[in-house]
C-alpha cells in the first residue's frame, strides 16, 4: 500500500517565480566544480570547437607537437625576464587563434587559478625582508627593530623591485607553461600525447601508467559530475537550506562513494584487459604517420632557443 | 529478430568448457553459485537463463578464468582454470586469444582513448604486426557500423554504441568462444535485430557460445539449448529450449516470467 503522502491530491497550484535569487552554491561545491571543470577541460574531456578536428594544430602530427611544445617549456622554464616570457605567451595565444581554438576561454583557463595562487605565494618573496633590494614601496620605517613580546619585526618593510620582479616572472613562467599545455591537449587527443612521449624515447611502462591515470581522472570526473547533477536533482538542493554543514557532508559521502566505485571499476576494468590478452607489456597502435614529424618541434627549438639567446646576449634584453 | 538458424546440435566429443560442482560466494558471504554443474560441447549455443542475482554473470567469469571457485573445477579446452594454469607460457595467452568475453557493464570494458585503439587493443596483445592489425580494425569497423566514431573516446558514446565497440573489440581478436554477459540489453530493437543476425552467423562458422540473458526471445531464437539457473543458485534445467521454455511453471519459478502472465512463454510463439 502507498504511504499517504504519495497518494494525496496536488499542493494547489506551483508558485510563479517571484524574482529572488536562491542562496548560492557554497564555497565548498563551487570549488569542486571548478575543479571538474578544469580538469574536465585540461583533460580533453569536452569537445573544444576548432581544437581536435579542425584546425591546422590539431591536424600536425602529435609526435611533433609534443616535442615542440616540451622545448618551448623548457624555454619559458630558462626564461629570466618577463618581457621574453610575454613574448612566448603571446607566441601561445597566436597559435591558438591561427588554429582557430577559441582564445577567451584559453586565457580564461590560464590566468584565473593557478596563477592567483602562485601570486599569493610568491607575494612574501616581494618584500625587502625576504628578497633585499630597491625598495619600491614602504611598508614601514621606524628605523629600528620593533619587538612585540618574543617576536622581532625588522625596523624597515618594503616591497622591492627585484622581488616584484622575480614574484612576476614566477607568474608569468606558470601561465605561459600552462598555455601550451593546453595548447597541446585541446589540439590533440591523450593517445597522441603517449605516442609523443614514446617517440622521445620515454618508457612503455611509464606512458602506460600515465595512460590509466589519465582515463581514471576522466572517469572520476565523470562520477564527480554524475553525483553533482544526481543531487541538483533532488528537491532540497535547490531550496536554499542546505548550508556548508550539509554541503561538506555530501562531499565527505561524494568522496567515499566515488573511491568505492573507482575500486570496483578498477578491478573490472583489469579484469575486461586480461580477458583481451594484457600480460603487462603495452603495445600501442601505431596509425600512418603523417609527414614531416620534425618540422614543429623544429621552429619550437629555433623559436626557444631564440628567446632565451635574446637574454643573454650583450646588447639582447 | 533473427531467423531461426538452430542446428542440430553436435554434442559428441569433448566439452570444450566444463563445470564442475561449482560453490562460489562473493566475500565469503553472498552466495552466487551453489553447486552448478554443466557442460558446454564445440559448436553449441548455449542460453543461460535466469533472474537477477542468479549468478549468471559470476558462472560467465567463471568460465573467463577471472574467479575461481571455492569448491569444484572449471575447465576449459580440458585443462583446469587454476591461476597457474591461466598464468602458463603456452596455455594462458592460447586461452585469452581464444575465449572472448564481453562483459554486462560497458564501461568498465572500454578503457582506450579512441574507438580505434579499442579494438587494436586485443590484436596488439597477440602480437599481430601493425598491418594486421589495421586491417582487424577495419573490418570491425565496418561490421558494427562504427565507422564515422573511429576517433571518439568510447566513454562519451551512448549505450547502445559502447556495447557495440565492446562487441566489436571482443570479436577482433577472432575467439572462437565467446562469453556474452546480457549482449542485448540496452540495444534498440534494429541493433537487437543486427546483433542476433550476427551472432547467428558466427554460431553458423562454428564458434561456440554462451550467452547469459533473462530474454526469453533471444534465447528461443538464438540458443541449441538453454541453462536455467534458479534464484538458489544452481541449475534449474538444462535443454533444449522448445521444452524450457514451454514450462511456464518453471519459467515462474525461476523469475523469468511475470506471475501476471497466464498464459505462459510457450504460448506466444
Ligand atoms: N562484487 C560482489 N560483491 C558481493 N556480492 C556480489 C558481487 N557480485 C555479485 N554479487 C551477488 O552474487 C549474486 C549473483 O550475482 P550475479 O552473478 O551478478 O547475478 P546475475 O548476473 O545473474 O544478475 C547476487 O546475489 C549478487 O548480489
Ligand atoms: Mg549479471
Amino acid at each position: 500500500m502507498l504511504p499517504e503522502w504519495l497518494t494525496r491530491p496536488p499542493a494547489g497550484p506551483v508558485p510563479r517565480p517571484a524574482g529572488r535569487r536562491v542562496r548560492r552554491r557554497s564555497f565548498l561545491a563551487a570549488t569542486l566544480a571548478a575543479v571538474q571543470a578544469f580538469l574536465a577541460d585540461a583533460l580533453g574531456n569536452g569537445p573544444v570547437e576548432g581544437g581536435r578536428d579542425g584546425g591546422w594544430l590539431a591536424r600536425a602530427d602529435p609526435r611533433g607537437k609534443v616535442t615542440g611544445v616540451l622545448l618551448l617549456l623548457l624555454a619559458a622554464a630558462l626564461a629570466r625576464e618577463a618581457r621574453t616570457l610575454l613574448a612566448l605567451h603571446l607566441l601561445a595565444v597566436a597559435l591558438a587563434l591561427s588554429t582557430g581554438l577559441p582564445v577567451g576561454r584559453l586565457l580564461r583557463r590560464v590566468w584565473i587559478g593557478i596563477p592567483l595562487l602562485t601570486a599569493a605565494i610568491a607575494l612574501p618573496a616581494t618584500l625587502s625582508w625576504v628578497r633585499p633590494g630597491e625598495p619600491l614601496l614602504w611598508l614601514w620605517r621606524v628605523g629600528e627593530e620593533v619587538r612585540l613580546g618574543p617576536l622581532a619585526l625588522p625596523g624597515e618593510l618594503a616591497v622591492t623591485r627585484q622581488g616584484v620582479q622575480g614574484a612576476l616572472v614566477l607568474v608569468l613562467r606558470t601561465g605561459t607553461s600552462l598555455g601550451y599545455l593546453f595548447l597541446l591537449t585541446w589540439t590533440t587527443r591523450f593517445s597522441g600525447i603517449c605516442r609523443g612521449l614514446r617517440a622521445l624515447g620515454v618508457p612503455p611502462l611509464f606512458v602506460a601508467i600515465l595512460a590509466m591515470t589519465h582515463r581514471y581522472l576522466v572517469v572520476l570526473v565523470q562520477l564527480l559530475e554524475e553525483l553533482f547533477t544526481a543531487r541538483r536533482a533532488r528537491p532540497g538542493a535547490v531550496a536554499g537550506a542546505a548550508g556548508a554543514r550539509p554541503a561538506q557532508a555530501f562531499v565527505a559521502g561524494a568522496i567515499g562513494v566515488l573511491l568505492h566505485r573507482s575500486e570496483v571499476l578498477t578491478r573490472e576494468v583489469h579484469e575486461a584487459m586480461v580477458t583481451r590478452g594484457f600480460r603487462g607489456e603495452v603495445r600501442l597502435y601505431a596509425r600512418p604517420n603523417r609527414s614531416r614529424p620534425w618540422l614543429l618541434p623544429l621552429l619550437a627549438g629555433l623559436v626557444g632557443a631564440a628567446a632565451v639567446l635574446s637574454e643573454r646576449l650583450p646588447g639582447g634584453g | 529478430m533473427a531467423e531461426p538458424t538452430k542446428q542440430g546440435e553436435p554434442k559428441q566429443g569433448e566439452p570444450i568448457l566444463q563445470v564442475e560442482d561449482v560453490w562460489y560466494r562473493y566475500l565469503g558471504r553472498f552466495p552466487a553459485l551453489a553447486g552448478v554443474s554443466l557442460a558446454v560441447y564445440p559448436g553449441e549455443f548455449l542460453a543461460v537463463l535466469g533472474a537477477n542475482g542468479s549468478g549468471k554473470s559470476t558462472l560467465l567469469r567463471l568460465l573467463a578464468g577471472l574467479i575461481h571457485p571455492e569448491r569444484g573445477r572449471v575447465r576449459a579446452f580440458g585443462v583446469e582454470l587454476r591461476p597457474e594454469t591461466l598464468e602458463d607460457a603456452a596455455f594462458g595467452p592460447a586461452f585469452r586469444a581464444r575465449v572472448g568475453v564481453l562483459f554486462q557493464n560497458p564501461d568498465s570494458q572500454l578503457f582506450n582513448a579512441t574507438v580505434e585503439e579499442e579494438i587494436a587493443f586485443a590484436p596488439l596483445q597477440m602480437g599481430l604486426d601493425q598491418g594486421e592489425v589495421a586491417r582487424r580494425v577495419e573490418a570491425m569497423l565496418a561490421l558494427l557500423d562504427l565507422g564515422h566514431l573511429r576517433d571518439r573516446p568510447p566513454f562519451q558514446l551512448s549505450g547502445g554504441e559502447k556495447k557495440r565497440v565492446a562487441l566489436a573489440a571482443v570479436l577482433a581478436q577472432g575467439p572462437e568462444v565467446l562469453l556474452l554477459d546480457e549482449p542485448m540489453a540496452g540495444l534498440d530493437p534494429r541493433s537487437q535485430d543486427h546483433l542476433a543476425d550476427l551472432l547467428a552467423e558466427l554460431h553458423r562458422h562454428g564458434r561456440t557460445i554462451v550467452m547469459a540473458t533473462h530474454d526469453l526471445d533471444a534465447a528461443r531464437f538464438l540458443a541449441g539449448r538453454v541453462v536455467v539457473l534458479g534464484e538458489d543458485h544452481r541449475v534449474a534445467a538444462d535443454g533444449p529450449p522448445e521444452a524450457i521454455l514451454r514450462d511456464t511453471a518453471l519459467l515462474r519459478a525461476a523469475n523469468l516470467i511475470s506471475a501476471r502472465d497466464r498464459r505462459g512463454a510457450g504460448a506466444r510463439e
